[in-house]
């Protein structure tokens, strides 16, 4: 179905992809994997026809669509064979109804009112979107908006669907929900190609993994034939990383720590919380009851949806319960002025975008330590710490040309130079890749072990949640449903998440 | 559209295009000094506004302010001069604007973004304008959203520019804190855009489908009572 054979790709003068030889045949469900920066997106805007027709660089080398090469046929004969959903569904929906979202790349291409109706009517049916048609894409849950950015791309009846790391944002159960419909279209006849950092998600879905390092592919084989030695080399990090199986919580038993925290010694205290943004009716958290223990790492988790990153907020001081109280060391939060509880708890937000606005790292790092007011000298002194612990490299480079993981860590850095005592992490691991992922767990628990932070982690990834905390809380119908130590914990929740998934 | 949970509420039961004649009609009020016309077409937009359930949504805070506004008006016209006529004019002014404001709160109120631009679009009104006003409406709610996040985001790192006389030069490093954010995400989300628009075969050129009528007794009764009245408007 497609042929790439020495694909180079250049914009100005950074050198992308470097001759790189690849076929994806009929019928195939294929993954292409790679760190951060390795090429993938290009790789893919280059399967898809968007490089050339619609982003201009210097390319050398053929990309064969159905035997007709990509630069010599007009880009909509391309689009109708070929379809893409982009990482962020959000980011592609142009229309304010669901329906006609669905209906949007049909009314482009000139079909028939009747024909619109028909296609628009089968995608809504196959992918189970009926009951959210008429709404608005920006209401709808993450799985939701993915399956409508995969409708209105299938609407099209491509033979190829190139899907962009299409499980970043979901739960447990809309990440199973989407294997399945992965299946089902493979089942169609739909060759597939998938681009993304999650290991099991790719294992689970492709036939064939290919992995694209510095713009070179680094292996090309069949799914059950890829090793760990693979990953390791791919990602450039120890084997045995990958191997590690062993929660934090059992080797703090065997170490005779008991969990490594201090017992009865609680740093934060939440109770009775209840929370709704104004002008809504509906309740985001009702009555949740928490107490988070000093030194320990907790774990958050819940469905997409369920006030994960709400109840952080609230934590923070960000923003106000309607009910209920929080307190911190003994004292109601929101007794404690702003700029005194800022450095005491330090959120990290899931998108480091939302935060980085500055022209150098340094500045970046030193914007939380001036608002704290202090010294030249002191913030010299932190920033330094943090350059060292974080191996930021040059503190006169733009933010904004660093990679979305160093992008992630800088943030990270910039939250712990103000040396808060609880740091609050939200999706800690969304959009990194091994390496970065690697990274970030080696320096949470160095954090934990050296610098006795007590850390919170909001996340969807159980084996992560399962490795890294000592006691899990799980959010469920606005309140806390089980919490406990982690190796007790987990499988109710694998149990709870199970259930749901052959309900969906 | 405004999120209105009890009641019946008529407005949504008319075509979006009805509507759109319809506020075209309470605009046109602007057209005309004859006082009937002025207190019908006040009327129509106040009808409207009621049927609409506005007055249950924050717009009927608005509504007050501009209604202590104008009273305020009033009070000063009366100040001026107690002739009959000069308070006869100065109250067809307020008449005409409660017209349009009562209008267009009416159409906002009980009608979708998408309803209004389709609307528009069946009106022959330029493709590139209904397309950029769809976008619009699309790009409105998440520019809140990602500022309200980016905001929060500064201030998990102390950023707080509270009240009092001190406070009040840390504004423009707020803004500047969350409009350089704001702007990048929102680049970002244009590119994609621009991509998954080209992706799906658009181009502005080209003709898109059309919306059926809903024939109706209110549909077409709408109908027939707004063209007369900007007729008359124009006329008188």
């Amino acid at each position: 179905m497609i042929k790439v054979k020495d694909l180079s790709f250049k914009y100005d003068v950074k050198e992308i992809l470097d001759k790189i030889s690849l076929a994806i045949n009929s019928g195939e469900t294929l993954a292409i994997i790679g760190s951060n920066g390795s090429g993938k997106t290009t790789l893919g805007f280059c399967l898809t026809g968007i490089i050339p027709h619609l982003i201009k660089g210097k390319i050398d080398g053929e990309v064969f669509v159905d035997g007709k090469k990509t630069t010599e046929v007009q880009f909509e004969e391309t689009i109708r064979k070929v379809g893409v959903v982009f990482e962020n569904p959000e980011n592609q929906f142009v229309t304010l109804r669901v329906k006609d979202e669905i209906a949007f790349g049909l009314e482009n291409l000139g079909f028939s009112s009747a024909e619109i109706n028909i296609r628009t009517q089968e995608m809504i049916t196959y992918l189970d979107l009926a009951s959210i048609c008429e709404s608005s894409p920006q209401d709808l849950s993450m799985g939701q908006k993915q399956r409508v950015a995969i409708a209105s791309t299938l609407a099209l009846e491509p033979r190829l669907l190139v899907l962009d790391e299409p499980n970043s944002f979901l739960d447990p159960i809309g990440q199973d929900y989407l294997v399945n419909v992965i299946r089902k279209l493979k089942a169609k006849g739909l060759t597939i190609v998938l681009f993304s950092h999650n290991l099991e998600f790719v294992e689970n879905c492709s036939e064939r993994i290919i992995g694209i390092k510095e713009g070179r592919v680094s292996f090309d084989k069949p799914t059950a034939e890829v090793s760990n030695k693979d990953y390791a080399s791919l990602y450039g990090i120890e084997e045995e990383q990958l191997a590690q199986t062993t929660s934090l919580s059992i080797r703090s038993r065997q170490k005779g720590q008991k969990h490594g925290i201090e017992e009865n010694a609680s740093a934060l205290k939440i109770k009775n919380v209840s929370f709704k943004y104004p002008k809504s009716d509906r309740w985001i958290l009702n009555g949740l009851s928490l107490e988070i223990i000093r030194n320990e790492i907790l774990g958050i988790v819940g469905k997409n949806g369920c006030g994960k990153t709400t109840l952080l907020l609230l934590i923070a001081g960000l923003l106000r319960p309607n009910k209920g109280r929080i307190t911190f060391n003994g004292q109601g939060i929101h007794k404690i002025d702003f700029r005194d509880l800022a450095p005491k708890i330090g959120l990290l937000f899931q998108n480091p975008d939302h935060q980085i606005f500055s022209a150098t790292i340094y500045d970046e790092l030193a914007f939380g330590l001036k608002n704290l007011g202090l010294e030249k000298v002191e913030i010299d002194q932190r920033i330094q710490w943090g350059q060292d612990f974080f191996e930021l490299g040059d503190l006169k480079r733009d933010p904004q040309t660093l990679s979305f993981g160093w992008r992630k860590l800088l943030c990270l850095a910039s939250t712990i130079a103000m040396k808060p005592e609880v740091i609050l992490l939200d999706e800690p691991e969304l959009g990194l890749d091994l390496y970065f992922q690697k990274k970030f767990e080696a320096i949470l628990l160095r954090l934990h072990k050296n610098e006795a932070k007590t850390i919170v982690i909001a996340a969807h990834d159980l084996d992560m949640i399962e490795k890294y905390t000592h006691r899990v809380a799980f959010v469920d119908d606005r309140k806390i449903s089980y919490l406990g130590e982690t190796q007790q914990v987990m499988p109710l929740i694998r149990k709870y998440y199970d259930q749901h998934k052959k309900r969906v | 559209m405004t999120n209105i949970k009890s009641g019946y509420n008529a407005m949504l039961a008319i075509d979006p295009r009805v509507k759109l004649v319809w506020f075209l009609s309470c605009t046109s009020v602007y057209f005309t000094n004859n006082p009937f016309l002025i207190l019908l077409i006040t009327s129509s937009g106040v009808l409207g506004f009621v049927l609409s359930k506005s007055h249950r949504t924050i717009y009927m805070k608005g509504v007050i302010y501009i209604s202590v506004f104008f009273v305020f008006i009033f009070v000063l016209a009366l100040w001026e001069s107690t002739e009959i006529d000069n308070l006869l004019k100065a109250f067809l002014i307020i008449c005409k604007w409660a017209a349009v404001i009562s209008s267009s709160i009416a159409l906002f109120v009980s009608t979708r973004p998408f309803d209004l631009v389709d609307s528009l679009r069946s009106f022959r009104v330029p493709k590139g304008f209904t397309f950029a006003l769809g976008i619009g409406f699309r790009f409105v709610p998440i520019i809140f959203e990602e500022s309200s996040k980016i905001l929060l985001a500064q201030k998990a790192r102390g950023l707080n520019a509270g009240r009092g006389v001190r406070e009040i030069t840390k504004i423009p490093l707020v803004l500047y804190s969350v409009s350089m954010p704001l702007l990048s995400g929102m680049m970002t989300r244009l590119e994609d855009m621009w991509l998954a628009l080209k992706i799906r075969g658009f181009e502005l050129k080209k003709q898109r489908r059309k919306i059926q009528f809903g024939w109706s007794v209110p549909n077409i009764g709408l109908s027939v009572y707004s063209i007369a009245i900007i007729t008359l408007s124009v006329l008188y």
